[in-house]
């Protein structure tokens, strides 16, 4: 009875060090799982600053270098596609570009989804949404709703993807007033 | 009368030793893994500093030759006359630049007008569209670079056109 | 007897402590007294980067973290083949490629840029300087002086909506006088005042205290004119003379950028005995000559080409001879470049040169053909 009692006694004594030595193991491979998760999410982020100052340099120049090219026509409402975009906004919708036949809104979104589309043939493809919106004032169409000029994939603002915007202005003086417009542009990694 | 040692008092000797000798190998694995594991870390620690070095030099070469008078009309606006001028100077021109943009970068601009590459030299210009400096002719040579949008001042015509602009650093 | 498995647990806790220990070690050492020096070339590193982002975008910043530590040994420095660094006495910062003009202390700094615009070309400089008075001692009141005046007041910071200040004022003999705008007088503000009114002042013999800059201006500078601060004689033919207190050299300046590199680095003495201006106005003429030259060899390229193109197309016809004599002075400006440039006739045919660079650019724009940089 007594030796059956002692026998009972140390093999829970030998059960109790078995589950501490084990609980230690499964410590020690714990504690180096954490430090591995902590060094690979260390190298990800280092990746992701890098990334995203070349991707908001690239936006911004890619917005600036579309504002500023010439449409190839000599009128002087329609000389870059900023003078087509702020046309779209201050002129009547029936307005034409000298020796074009176009509208202004039609040839900015011909001009632009070309330069958008040599652009993805280098880079790889990418959803873009440019918008246009005054500043400090309120344009209406002919029906009387507020006039909103948008070009590209209209989906792209509410969509849950990784984005990229840059912002200009765009000046236009008329008499003796000066208005702006603000010209945002959104781009994001087609997958 | 002393106790004579029983055969099992040998075993459990040599079962102790067996722990102690299994216990420094054990030690001795985890001290010699985290050794390695440190000097990976070292190791990409460095690698990660000489790749954000890298590329914080092509990005500040990106700005400094995009706002340079030497080939810009305006900020992100390349002349193609300076920079057919600029070409004209040859390699001699590289070796100048070291002192103003660094070591070990390069540069190639192109238009996008649809048409062929042609490099721009003192004949062909200006019906040509792509310039290159510092370029190393060996295909071999690694390096680090990024595309960006700009535009191009075309000056007999005197028009904007659209075109990309290549920077890197020779590695 | 300690059992296996406590020895285990002691020696295990051992080695992964050490491993936390090295991370820690290495991550804190930067801010731990004895390593001092790591922090002083951070500080400096992220004031290259403060002086390449004011360079690109062009707004004025101002700098605190050289509040830390006394960087008064720092000045701007070119050997060739080596490109631009800043050395001090614990380190250097090399490839500083932004044309700088700096002077530190244990201040925050103002950030700021200025050009030299030849209209074929613009010189941009960065200049980095704390709080500093300057105060001009005109003493003659020519047009000439009153110009001097305004250039070198145009290329110093505005310091309007910053913490840090760069204010001007006059001396007239014994007195300094400082609230001329209602208060302390602030770039736009001097300007305003320099348009309005002119009068000579009589020597300054004022106390200068730390923290204030003199700038004299008077035909009679000349060695040990002047007590304090830099002293020009105004300019004949586009260049002039200039002096700094404690230095016993003769400067010759071209631009405004040459008297500021004087103003800016100030009369402190190194061990060896040289000013700080006058290292600095060194390093200035280096970094100019060897940017002009390479401009003026690319522009020299650009108008003989574009001459061409119009010539052979018919355009633009009226330019073509401008455009040709542009390009001959551009080559003798890069050839003259091969010379002493802080030798007084070298100078003046420079300054001539680029004045008349400036005007056939002009005559270029004025006629369609070109455009200002």
């Amino acid at each position: 009875m007594i030796l059956k009692r002692r026998m009972e006694a140390i093999s829970e004594r030998k059960e109790g060090r078995r589950s501490k030595a084990q609980s230690s193991m499964i410590l020690m491979v714990i504690v180096v799982l954490i430090f591995m998760a902590l060094v690979i999410f260390l190298l990800s982020i280092a990746q992701t600053v890098s990334s995203n100052e070349y991707m908001n340099m690239y936006t911004h120049n890619l917005l600036l270098s579309i504002l500023r090219a010439d449409t190839g026509s000599n009128d002087p409402e329609c000389k870059y596609v900023s003078d087509l975009i702020s046309c779209s906004f201050f002129r009547p919708s029936g307005y034409q570009c000298s020796g074009l036949e176009m509208t202004c809104q039609d040839l900015a979104r011909t001009r632009i989804e070309y330069y958008m589309s040599k652009y993805a043939e280098l880079q790889g493809s990418f959803n873009y949404l440019l918008t246009v919106t005054p500043r400090g004032f309120i344009a209406r169409t002919g029906e009387g709703e507020a006039l909103k000029i948008e070009f590209g994939d209209t989906t792209l603002k509410s969509a849950k993807v990784q984005k990229w915007s840059a912002n200009e202005l765009i000046q236009r003086v008329s008499g003796m007033s000066e208005y702006y417009i603000t010209v945002n542009l959104i781009i994001s990694v087609k997958d | 009368m002393s106790k004579r040692p029983k055969p099992s008092d040998g075993r459990k000797g040599q079962a102790s030793i067996m722990e102690y000798i299994m216990l420094t190998f054990f030690i001795l694995v985890v001290i010699l893994g985290l050794l390695f594991f440190l000097s990976w870390w070292q190791f990409s620690q460095l690698g990660m500093e000489e790749h954000k070095i890298n590329t914080e030099k092509v990005f500040f070469t990106a700005r400094y030759v995009s706002s340079s008078p030497y080939f810009v009309k305006e900020n992100s606006v390349f002349d193609d006359a300076k920079l057919t001028a600029a070409m004209n100077m040859g390699k001699n021109l590289c070796t100048r630049m070291e002192s103003v943009f660094g070591y070990n970068w390069f540069i190639r601009i192109k238009v996008f007008d649809g048409d062929v590459e042609i490099p721009c030299s003192w004949s062909s210009y200006p019906d040509c569209n792509s310039w290159e400096f510092c370029t190393d002719t060996k295909d071999d040579r690694k390096s680090t670079s990024r595309i960006l949008p700009v535009n191009i001042y075309r000056k007999i015509s005197e028009q904007n056109g659209v075109g990309t602009m290549e920077v890197g650093i020779y590695i | 007897m300690i059992s296996i498995y406590r020895m285990f647990q002691i020696i295990f806790g051992i080695v992964v402590s050490v491993f936390i220990l090295y991370f820690l070690i290495q991550y804190t050492a930067n801010y731990a007294g004895f390593q001092k020096d790591v922090q002083k070339i951070k500080i400096l590193r992220n004031l290259k980067t403060t002086t390449e982002s004011v360079y690109t975008y062009g707004n004025p910043v101002v700098f605190t973290d050289t509040t830390m530590y006394d960087f008064s040994s720092c000045y701007m420095s070119v050997v060739e083949p080596n490109p631009p660094e800043i050395r001090c006495d614990f380190s250097q910062i090399g490839s500083v490629f932004i044309p700088t003009l700096l002077s530190l202390g244990k201040s925050m700094v103002v950030v700021d840029s200025s050009e030299l615009n030849l209209g074929w070309y613009v010189m941009r400089w960065v200049v980095v300087m704390p709080r500093t008075k300057i105060i001009f001692n005109p003493m003659e009141s020519s047009p000439q002086v009153w110009n001097i005046m305004k250039n070198i007041t145009g290329l110093l910071p505005a310091t309007d909506n910053l913490e840090e200040k760069v204010t001007f004022g006059f001396c007239d003999g014994n007195e300094i006088i400082e609230n001329i705008c209602g208060g302390d007088c602030e770039k736009y503000g001097f300007l305003e005042v320099l348009e309005t009114s002119r009068a000579q002042a009589n020597k300054c013999t004022a106390y200068i205290p730390n923290g204030y800059t003199l700038i004299t201006i008077s035909s009679q500078c000349r060695m040990g004119f002047s007590e304090s601060g830099v002293c020009i004689v105004p300019p004949s033919q586009g260049a002039g003379l200039a002096y700094l207190y404690e230095s016993g050299e003769e400067f010759v300046y071209k631009d405004y950028f040459d008297i500021l590199a004087l103003v800016i680095g100030g009369s402190r003495k190194d061990v060896f005995g040289k000013t700080a201006g006058e290292r600095l106005y060194s390093y200035k003429n280096d970094i100019w000559k060897d940017r002009m030259s390479i401009a003026a060899g690319i522009m020299k390229q650009r108008m003989l080409l574009v001459s061409g193109r119009y010539q052979a197309a018919g355009e633009y016809m009226d330019c073509v001879p401008i455009y040709m004599s542009l390009s001959g002075v551009l080559g003798s400006i890069e050839t003259t470049l091969k010379g002493d440039i802080t030798n007084p006739s070298v100078a003046r045919n420079l300054a001539v040169m680029l004045s008349e660079s400036k005007t056939l650019h002009s005559s270029l724009v004025n006629l369609g053909c070109e455009y200002y940089v």
